[in-house]
């Protein structure tokens, strides 16, 4: 027999031949108790390695691991910093926001303390008027304007990281809530007595947005590594 | 014999045989379902558990998981790249492992994922080694007994199935691993280790009709 003959039969016992090659070896392997003993001890082999044992390993590697972990993790940590250095103050802006939205336009009596969203210094906090809403629900809009640039932001950083189909699903749900916070914004404006309404819609879309800072941000993470 | 010419059997057995012509023509094989030992794996929840607690950070967890994976993961190390290197490869899985676990959705067993993060990094090992073990492997040289001038009497009497994989020529047995142990297939092994499918194929048959002695 031949190195030819043997992978012949390698490639009959691992169902690689076509239908008239396996018809072929199955009938010479029936008729030749040479290749048919040389089949079962190829097949033995096969089986004899899914039941591979490992040794135990003589060395405990794990006092080493254990001492490159907090490294590891920290530089791990670090990265992912790098990655949501702007997104974790556009990520707390969204939680004060949504607190300071659903407050100050539910019923809120006049005079109580106000909600401030304390916005953190990495992201510059764009004041925008809006005539007829209280100071911090005006704090907590373009608190959140700046946390819809942060994810802007990211987004571009995203470009060449993540495949362009991706990006365009994420563009695509970006701006479907960003329709639906500027339309609430504005019913809100023009009747602040819907509030009671519109607010818990206001930050369940705000929330959405976050969900795809947390989301974006993870894909880019996981494209670095 | 092929073309009336006849050819020795590679294992000893002087007999005469011929395949008949055409059965090297192949189909590509789709891919199988894993080993069962890795399929065994699927149930482990103590895995599951430790996973998501390290995940989280928890170092004691992740001790755990390396307790019960540290051998596996070394002897994929040992077979696919060289005892040599075993050990720093293991340590490296384990930390890549910490590293990459945020990305661990429990999609595949813990140990499914594991394992096939180690295979993963020990071809990339091999990759930067490629140029090195190419010159080292003289694979043609081996003849009919691939075993040959290590120790002395009856080898298989004196080392086990596992050794005697460890002892197969570096290319033999890494195909040897990849395809029978952890379930790669040859064209996956091909583009891994920059050889022919064909190739592949042949170094597995090879590697098997090696090991024979061990499993009669």
């Amino acid at each position: 027999m031949t190195t030819h003959d043997v992978d012949a039969l390698g490639a009959y016992l691992d169902d690689e031949l076509d239908l008239p090659a396996r018809e072929r070896v199955a009938q010479h392997v029936a008729e030749c108790e040479s290749c048919r003993a040389t089949f079962e001890a190829l097949r033995r082999v096969r089986d004899r390695a899914r039941v591979m044992h490992d040794r135990t390993v003589a060395v405990d590697h794990w006092p080493t691991i254990a001492d490159a972990l907090p490294s590891r993790a920290a530089r791990s940590a670090r990265r992912i910093t790098i990655h949501w250095m702007s997104l974790a103050a556009a990520a707390v802006l969204l939680v004060a926001v949504s607190v300071g939205v659903t407050r100050r336009w539910s019923s809120a009596p006049a005079g109580a303390p106000p909600v401030v969203a304390v916005a953190p210094t990495t992201v510059r906090v764009q004041r925008v008027a809006l005539t007829g809403t209280p100071p911090s629900a005006e704090l907590a809009v373009a608190s959140y304007d700046s946390a819809s640039i942060a994810f802007r932001a990211l987004l571009a950083r995203a470009t060449g990281r993540l495949r362009p189909e991706t990006i365009r699903v994420l563009e695509r749900n970006l701006a479907a809530i960003d329709r639906a916070i500027a339309d609430t914004r504005r019913a809100l404006r023009d009747d602040p007595q819907s509030a009671v309404i519109l607010s818990p819609y206001l930050q369940d879309q705000m929330h959405r947005e976050l969900t795809l800072l947390r989301e974006t941000a993870a894909l880019v993470a996981a494209a670095d590594d | 014999m092929r073309g009336g010419v006849a050819a020795p059997h590679l294992w000893g057995s002087r007999e005469p045989c011929n395949l008949p012509a055409g059965s090297s023509s192949q189909t590509s094989r789709k891919p199988e379902a894993p080993p069962p030992r890795l399929a065994r794996l699927r149930d482990s929840d103590p895995d599951e558990t430790d996973a998501a607690r390290a995940r989280d950070g928890d170092a004691m967890a992740f001790e755990r998981l390396y307790r019960r994976h540290a051998a596996r993961v070394h002897a994929i190390a040992r077979r696919v790249v060289g005892v040599e290197e075993a050990d720093d490869l293991t340590q490296e899985a384990f930390l890549r492992a910490w590293e990459k676990l945020p990305g661990f959705r429990g999609e595949s067993a813990f140990g499914t994922w594991l394992h096939r993060l180690t295979v993963n990094h020990c071809l990339s090992r091999l990759a930067t080694l490629r140029t090195r073990w190419t010159k080292e492997e003289p694979e043609a040289e081996f003849g009919m007994d691939v075993f040959a001038g290590q120790g002395s009497g009856d080898l298989h009497l004196q080392i086990d199935f596992e050794e005697a994989v460890e002892r197969l020529p570096p290319g033999m047995r890494r195909v040897f691993t990849l395809h029978d142990v952890e379930g790669f297939t040859h064209e996956e092994i091909g583009a891994q280790l920059g050889i022919a499918p064909g190739t592949s194929k042949s170094q597995l048959n090879r590697a098997r009709l090696a090991l024979r002695r061990w499993v009669e």
